[in-house]
């Protein structure tokens, strides 16, 4: 499960941050970066065997349900496990990204026990 | 409108009331000669001056505020956007200073690491050494039998050595499994403190949104000056669009009740999935959502 390449999806040069140290601590060693949907979409195309996508929601030029819907409409990348990881959180915006395709969600700020649970139980369950 | 324009509107005004205050003057007689219906118009019309006489005041004293506003306005309208830009550097700052934290962070984690892998290998090599003095100290024992004389004596002695430096070496040891563990305790902290620094995308969004709300208050007032004086004023307030949230604040206990409602919507989902199979999205309706939360 470790093994599992990772696409680490924020506008936030902290927040890119913090996700790749907690992976890394977590045992994922293959984190890949991107800084808003149309960055995370390229590195779709170029980097091989992307096991799981943590996105967030609120990014300029290609928001991260945007990004979404176009990875779900690729028949390609259609089965990737995605998870949100936002700091929006009121249940209309859960719902909408569920919808959208979404595997599971994440409220900011986490902690890194619940980043580890939520990808450990999307990862088992694909 | 300029101010002068303003100027002629209140001379104009003036004049109305002059007239007005004539007309009223005059109007008991005018009513007098009048007929009935006439007269009943005119009565409306009399009752109708104190209004307009009123109407005519208010707009002397607001017309000064008007001119007021539109001279000061021009050098006040750049505040907004300077205020903004303000904004702009505070998260620019406090995004360059997580990254500072985050690099020492991440040198002292390494530090860390490196110490313990070099207290651990000590340990090993510690505890090859305490190994390999029981073994000589069986051996010797095993020498010694019950033998007795000057050279069993000097055996004696050493066993008895060999007891007090393997009990030394194992306090050298439980000593190096407490300082790896503090040093694990160290990293946890840092770890912790790392993970604080989400405080950072949070407060970015919020100055975000307040910037947009100063941009449209900027615009508004833009176009109210352009309506008074036909000017435009410079000075436009940049917004990132689409990367905020301006519900969003840092408060931990709030977010684990959201991760808590977002995890019982996606269990919902996966319940739903399990009993009937249906499609991802098409499960959990909103009402649904509000009879569980509500």
């Amino acid at each position: 499960m470790a093994s599992v390449k990772i696409l680490a999806v924020d506008d936030s040069v902290t927040m890119r941050r913090i996700l790749t140290n907690t992976l890394k601590r977590a045992g994922f060693d293959q984190v890949v970066e991107a800084e808003d949907g149309i960055d995370a979409w390229a590195k779709l195309q170029t980097e091989d065997n992307v096991g799981l996508i943590l996105t967030d929601w609120n990014m300029p030029n290609m928001s991260g349900l945007e990004f979404v819907k176009k990875v779900r409409s690729d028949p390609k990348f259609g089965n990737v496990p995605i998870i949100m990881v936002t700091a929006r959180g009121v249940k209309d915006d859960v719902l909408e990204a569920m919808r959208a395709g979404v595997n599971s969600y994440i409220v900011k700020p986490f902690t890194p026990q619940v980043l580890k649970e939520k990808i450990e139980k999307v990862l088992s369950s694909v | 409108m300029t101010e002068q324009d303003i100027q002629k509107l209140v001379q104009e005004l003036d004049q109305v009331r002059s007239h007005v205050l004539i007309f009223e003057t005059h109007l008991p007689d005018i009513i007098k000669g009048a007929r009935t219906h006439a007269k009943a118009h005119l009565l409306v019309f009399k009752d109708s001056f104190p209004r307009l006489r009123h109407t005519v005041e208010f707009a002397e004293q607001v017309v000064p505020t008007i001119n007021r506003m539109i001279r000061i306005w021009p050098e006040k309208a750049g505040s907004i956007p300077q205020a903004t830009s303000n904004l702009r550097k505070v998260t620019e700052a406090t995004e360059m200073a997580t990254t500072e934290i985050m690099d020492v962070v991440d040198g002292i984690t390494e530090q860390i690491e490196e110490l313990k892998a070099r207290l651990q290998a000590q340990r090993d090599s510690l505890g090859e050494g305490i190994k390999s003095v029981d073994e000589k100290r069986q051996k010797v024992e095993a020498c010694l039998g019950d033998g007795k004389g000057p050279k069993a004596q000097v055996l004696k002695e050493m066993v008895q050595w060999q007891q007090s430096l393997e009990s030394t070496l194992g306090e050298w040891g439980r000593t190096l499994d407490e300082v790896v563990q503090g040093l694990e305790g160290i990293n946890d902290s840092l770890f912790q403190i790392l993970n604080a620094l989400q405080f950072q995308d949070i407060t970015a969004q919020q100055i975000e949104a307040t910037k947009a709300i100063l941009a449209e208050l900027n615009e508004d007032l833009k176009a109210l000056f352009k309506g008074f004086t036909q000017m435009e004023l410079g000075g436009k307030v940049e917004v990132r669009r689409g990367t905020f949230d301006k519900q969003v604040h840092y408060d931990r206990e709030e977010a684990e009740r959201k991760q808590r409602m977002a995890d019982q919507i996606f269990e919902g989902r996966r319940t739903e999935e399990q009993n009937d199979g249906e499609e991802v999205g098409e499960i959990v309706s909103q009402d649904d959502i509000d009879a569980i939360f509500d």
